[in-house]
């Protein structure tokens, strides 16, 4: 049977009658059940809560009127808790009108320290706790094959199909790896990025197509007709949602496929995937082209750890049978999500302690103007003591007004969080992979308000801890002439202040410099006015070599015409693309490499002017000769420095001969003619690897990234090299037209994000910091009046007075350093892995944030210091 | 004492525990109004307006037992009280006088 919702079941309970409860519950969980009969599960729980919205609205109107009709007609024991809590909200809110410096104050705080947690929060959301949108996500995992230099490769389909045939431990288990196609056809040419899948690769992940059907074994064997499936994003965007093309045909790469399904909408792993297509390899391909990922469902009886052991066994007879290939080759078993996070979970986990460490700060800074407000009102609470209220009804009362207001300010901080969320989104170079969401939905938000209570209550306990231990009598003894007792609460909480955000601002400059480093950095070419234009040729009309070569040969002699060009030349794999084509490589003349010991450099076909072009400095030998073509020349190869030193230390490279594949391979020998200057290849902060560079006349290649050195700012060339291709191929999609620092910045994107989110951070802190000295200080002072009025009239300097203030600030701001120091060391150690080339005890940076916050502390102090010395002491002497 | 207005819930609900007859508890009451005016009621709403019309001395009520369709939570029954008819004939008769005359006027529009 059916039940109702159960917050709005909890909801009527809380507001309705006490007497009626029972009944009201009662006919509601009939109604219920009576819509549910008619309309429908969905539509009656909608109900439901829209008549717990109602019940809210109209018991709690009831109250209110209720009370203020017959005021005395019940003793107030025999209220219901909702009837008084209600009294405390007004009583609340009638305090808060006559005191809104203290309540702007209070919410904007709050505001600011949820406002950081609600803008990061879903994020940590998104990646830690939100799970996949995979059936059982906990149970899918990833494999992954390992060598002695290589922690985690990509797996051979061989080894792929006999993992699958030999392991007990998974349901199944699918391969997939990424492609790119040119879809042409209906409207312009648009490239898409897509998965090459096996047949079961939505079966493993538990996905069943929301149109047509998923692929089928038939589909993924070798000359199987074409087949797609495509995502709903694509399915809307080119075909208008259209049902009838399920059946229907699309041209990829000039190639036909049958539509046979559409995925459901969101579905778009791996990465950004927009169609899926049959891997269709044989089985007898070969063992030494790594080129697959793969993901497979664990069976019930088994786990993560027997799955590595079963996978352990099943390599070891791999390597057996197929020394050649597969000795030393072993198999990685990971949960999926880890592999999916790699790297990302650290910065996530180190922002949320940062905003956390914010709402600290701020909640200890609306703690400090609870207890400063409470010391106010110590006379009015022993005045309701003194009358009957008990210690129960004070600290509720006391929570009350805290909570609301921390309510209130909360309320704001979720508005500010969202639109810090979107800020933080829309500053992603790319789309994030779909499978990791970022809303701000219902358990976010509720998660957020929790927190928001709990900060509530956490600052409503500091006046009424002070409270429980007041003695009523001093209290209502004392006048206005009680001075301001040095409190340590106020002490302590100015000093934790100075320190968290001390640690902020390390933090931040510790980013700061790293993100100065990376924008700087040699990268082993000259970053500044290169455009860079990737291509890639459609193999219906440029499937051979010389059809490739003429087209390249064409659009640089076009490009080269154009004005305001330093140079224009391309490559196969541009750096920090993340595109890249790794060999093994045999050098002349040195031992037969055991299994797993196999050299590989990175190869780039290149365009003449390759080196000249992109400021790579040649280091000996030459450039390649014009006129080196594919047919009678000797095959020659340009290395990097890296290479040279690794093979001939001391010795000359020209000359040399190496081949790409096995000692034994059918690869001609290659003769090198020069060395060239190291470049990095992935990032900034992955090692430089062996590089080999070879002419694109010997080698061709239908994928080309064009680079032109502009003479002023390359974005102004975009419009002119478009049109200069389309003259001469109008088909060719051109959407990845970008700047080389664009290139390396979205390389560590991440890095200047993180360095822009905590530079914001540092700020807020920094001015949470300096409200909370200011408001102690200034409180004191108040409090202090008579006394500096006293010694003035006595006879003391303005000088005196100030110093007299500030010494006590300085003692607090100077604890406050010390422990943010101390924190900053242990804790930036942590953060160590986000930095670059920047250690994390980096001594300027220390000392800069340290004499920041104690210019800002001091500042903060000094300003109601100055107020004091403009007490004009007749005028306090008299009103006393 | 002056007295005391009736207000349109007021009377549909009264009305509403007159059909509902020996049956009538919050359900088929609400389940009459819902019925013969088509429009949705608020339980709050009904809840309120039945506790007022008790407190007016209108209508009564009794609780019964608790069924299993109510997920085991008790039922209150209504039935009109003398005074409550009394006021309803009033009513009906207090609408016809001053309907009478202006229908045509009205049903034109």
């Amino acid at each position: 049977m059916p039940k109702p919702p159960r917050l709005a079941t909890w909801l009527i309970a809380l507001v309705s009658p006490r007497h009626g409860r029972d009944e009201i519950l009662g006919d509601l969980h009939e109604r219920f059940l009576n819509r549910t009969r008619t309309g429908g599960v969905h539509s009656a729980r909608l109900w439901f809560s829209l008549q717990a919205l109602s019940a809210v609205l109209r018991f709690t109107a009831s109250h209110l009127t209720e009370k203020s009709r017959r005021p005395r007609k019940r003793h107030p024991k025999r209220d219901s808790v909702f009837a008084s809590g209600v009294m405390d909200l007004k009583y609340a809110v009638r305090g808060f009108a006559k005191t809104p410096g203290f309540t702007t104050a209070v919410i904007v705080t709050v505001a600011l320290g949820i406002g950081a947690n609600a803008a990061v929060f879903p994020f940590l959301h998104g990646f830690l706790l939100r799970p996949l949108p995979f059936d059982e996500p906990g149970r899918l995992a990833v494999l992954f094959e390992n060598a002695p230099r290589f922690t985690r490769t990509s797996v051979s389909y061989p080894n792929f199909v006999d993992w699958r045939a030999r392991s007990h431990s998974f349901d199944d288990m699918a391969a997939y790896t990424a492609t790119t196609v040119d879809l042409t056809g209906s409207g312009t040419a648009e490239r898409l990025t897509g998965g090459v899948v096996s047949h079961n690769f939505f079966d493993v992940l538990g996905i069943p197509a929301a149109q047509g059907r998923g692929f089928v074994p038939d589909d993924d064997v070798p000359g199987a007709p074409h087949t797609v499936i495509l995502g709903h994003g694509v399915w809307m965007r080119r075909f208008g949602g259209n049902p009838e093309i399920v059946g229907g045909t699309v041209t990829l790469d000039g190639d036909s496929y049958t539509v046979v399904g559409i995925m459901p909408r969101g579905v778009r792993f791996p990465d950004q995937a927009d169609f899926w297509v049959p891997l269709r390899r044989s089985a007898t391909s070969s063992r030494r082209r790594h080129i697959l990922r793969v993901v497979s469902r664990l069976s019930a009886e088994a786990s993560f750890e027997t799955a590595q052991t079963e996978m352990h066994a099943i390599a070891a007879q791999l390597a057996e049978a197929f020394p050649e290939t597969n000795g030393n080759r072993g198999v990685v078993v990971r949960p999926l999500k880890e592999d999916l996070l790699w790297g990302r979970t650290t910065p996530v986990l180190a922002f949320y302690v940062v905003v956390c460490l914010l709402l600290l700060l701020a909640c200890a800074n609306v703690a400090n103007l609870f207890l400063v407000r409470a010391a106010d009102r110590n006379r009015e609470i022993a005045m309701r003591s003194a009358l009957g209220a008990g210690r129960w009804r004070i600290t509720r009362q006391l929570l009350t007004e805290s909570v609301l207001l921390a309510m209130i300010g909360g309320s704001g901080g979720l508005l500010m969080g969202a639109w810090g969320r979107n800020v933080v989104l829309a500053s992603l170079p790319e789309p994030f992979p779909s499978y990791f969401r970022f809303d701000m939905d219902i358990p976010v938000v509720l998660t957020l308000l929790g927190i928001t209570i709990v900060c509530g209550i956490s600052f409503g306990l500091a006046p009424v801890l002070r409270t429980a231990g007041a003695n009523l009598f001093d209290a209502l003894r004392a006048g206005p002439l009680a001075g301001f007792r040095k409190s340590r609460q106020h002490g302590f909480l100015v000093v934790s202040q100075i320190g968290t955000a001390l640690v902020v601002l390390i933090g931040a400059g510790l980013m700061i410099r790293s993100v100065h480093r990376l924008d700087t950095a040699a990268v082993g070419f000259e970053r500044e006015h290169l455009l860079t234009v990737h291509l890639s040729l459609p193999n219906d009309r440029y499937a051979e070599g010389p059809q490739q070569l003429e087209f390249y040969e064409t659009v640089r002699e076009r490009l080269q015409s154009l004005t305001g060009f330093a140079g224009v030349t391309g490559v196969s794999h541009l750096p920090m693309t993340g595109s890249y084509q790794r060999s093994e490589i045999f050098v002349e003349g040195t031992e037969a490499p055991e299994p797993g010991q196999e050299q590989y450099g990175l190869v780039r076909e290149i365009q003449p002017d390759y080196f000249r072009v992109m400021g790579i400095p040649l280091v000996s030998g030459s450039d390649f000769h014009d006129g080196i073509a594919a047919g009678g020349a000797r095959p020659v190869v340009i290395v990097d420095r890296s290479f040279a030193q690794r093979f001939w230390p001391g010795g000359t490279a020209i000359g040399r001969r190496i081949k790409y594949g096995a000692p034994d391979s059918e690869w001609p020998w290659m003769e090198v003619v020069g060395v060239v200057g190291n470049t990095y290849h992935f990032s900034l902060d992955v090692p430089v690897e062996m590089g080999i560079y070879r002419p694109l006349a010997q080698e061709p290649v239908p994928w080309q990234t064009l680079i032109v050195r502009a003479a002023g700012n390359p974005l102004q060339s975009v419009d002119a090299i478009r049109s200069a291709i389309w003259a001469i191929d109008a088909t060719l999609p051109l959407d990845d037209i970008r700047t080389i620092d664009q290139v390396i910045q979205a390389t560590y994107w991440d890095s200047s994000a993180q360095m822009w989110l905590l530079s914001a951070l540092a700020v807020v802190s920094l001015l949470l910091a300096a409200l909370g000295v200011y408001g102690v200080v200034a409180y004191s002072v108040s409090r202090r009046t008579l006394e500096f009025g006293i010694r003035m009239a006595l006879g003391a300097q303005q000088v005196r007075v100030v110093k007299l203030v500030l010494t006590h600030s300085t003692v607090l701001a100077a604890a406050g350093l010390a422990a943010g120091t101390v924190t900053a060391l242990a804790v930036t150690r942590f953060a160590a892995s986000l930095l670059f080339e920047v250690r994390s005890v980096d001594v300027p940076t220390y000392l800069i944030a340290a004499t920041l916050m104690a210019a800002v502390a001091l500042l903060a102090a000094y300003l109601p210091a100055r107020r004091a010395t403009k007490v004009d002491p007749a005028t306090v002497l008299r009103s006393e | 004492m002056a007295r005391q207005s009736l207000g349109e819930f007021e009377h549909l609900i009264m009305l509403g525990i007159v059909r509902a007859g020996p049956e009538a508890y919050g359900v088929s009451i609400i389940e009459e109004l819902e019925a013969h005016t088509g429009r949705s009621v608020s339980q709050a709403a009904a809840y309120l307006t039945l506790r007022r019309l008790e407190e007016k001395g209108w209508i009564k009520s009794r609780l019964a037992d608790p069924t299993p369709e109510r997920g085991g939570r008790a039922k209150r029954y209504f039935a009109m009280k003398p005074a409550g008819i009394k006021r309803l004939r009033e009513s009906r008769a207090t609408l016809l006088t001053m309907w009478d005359g202006v229908a045509t006027e009205i049903d034109e529009g």
